[in-house]
């Protein structure tokens, strides 16, 4: 069941980075290197540090459930950030860009 | 929390690499700031991966500072101390045009140096199934990442790539 799980998660995260590339062309080659690295590092420091501060998610002390929450938390939930910059970038109206914005951090 | 002397090395710590990145930044640049900023800001999240990874359950190999789990001196220490000296040996490496290999190998016996004495002397690190002889080569698999990173932007600014 876990293994499924991992699966589908790597699979669903090898798109969000092919996708994630395309967004580049909205930006400038190192500001969107600046900002890749800025959301992954930050949302994985903050997410270690929540997980450190409460043990009630014992789930991720078993091998494959680890793994998942990894590829979840650490890879492909910083990336979808991405999407909520770009749209900052092209300017779309000001209900879809904090739509966005407030559901990213509803989520994590 | 209890303040003793490894949050008193994280303090020194944070400020000598802190202060020399500073000074190598203002008084001898080699990489201009956003350059140096993209390779902060990966190693701080290579930092957390890598530290997410091995050091908590279920790999858990050691902990950092007193306790098994987050603290506030956890901060400095990965989020500044660590990408920043990894800044300062990727200055270092551009401005005296060393070899890859060299760098990495020197690097590497110089950050096992620096880890061995905050731990035997300020209990920075508290082992559990790590080895000191497995940070040589942790250390030089981060720094390879970084050379080549680090060789690679530099390039792509230096030649003005759009």
């Amino acid at each position: 069941m876990w293994g499924i799980v991992l699966l589908i998660s790597i699979v669903l995260t090898a798109t969000f980075i092919k996708r994630a590339f395309s967004l580049a062309v909205y930006f400038h080659w190192l500001e969107y290197l600046l900002v890749t690295f800025c959301f992954l590092g930050m949302n994985t420091w903050l997410f270690n540090f929540y997980l450190a501060g409460y043990p009630s998610l014992g789930l991720t002390e078993k091998y494959l459930p680890f793994a998942i929450v990894t590829v979840h938390f650490v890879i492909m939930y910083p990336l979808t950030f991405l999407w909520v910059v770009a749209l900052f970038r092209t300017k779309k109206s000001f209900a879809v860009r904090y739509g966005w914005l407030i559901t990213s951090f509803m989520t994590r | 929390m209890v303040f003793d002397k490894n949050e008193w090395a994280v303090i020194v710590i944070f400020f000598l690499t802190e202060g020399t990145a500073t000074y190598l930044h203002t008084k001898h640049r080699v990489m201009r700031t956003a350059e140096g900023l993209a390779l902060i800001l990966f190693n701080v999240y290579f930092t957390s991966l890598l530290e997410f990874i091995l050091a908590t359950k279920p790999v858990d190999l050691y902990d950092t500072i007193d306790r098994n789990y987050g603290e506030l001196f956890d901060l400095p220490l990965e989020m500044v101390t660590y990408p920043v000296t990894m800044y300062i040996f990727m200055h270092v490496f551009l401005a005296w045009s060393l070899k890859k290999r060299h760098i990495v190998l020197l690097g590497a016996a110089l950050l096992l140096i620096l880890e061995w004495i905050t731990m035997h002397f300020f209990s920075l690190f508290t082992y559990k199934g790590w080895n000191l002889m497995y940070s040589y080569f942790f250390y030089m698999f981060v720094l390879t990442i970084n050379v080549n990173l680090t060789e690679w932007l530099h390039k792509r600014v230096v030649t003005g790539h759009e």
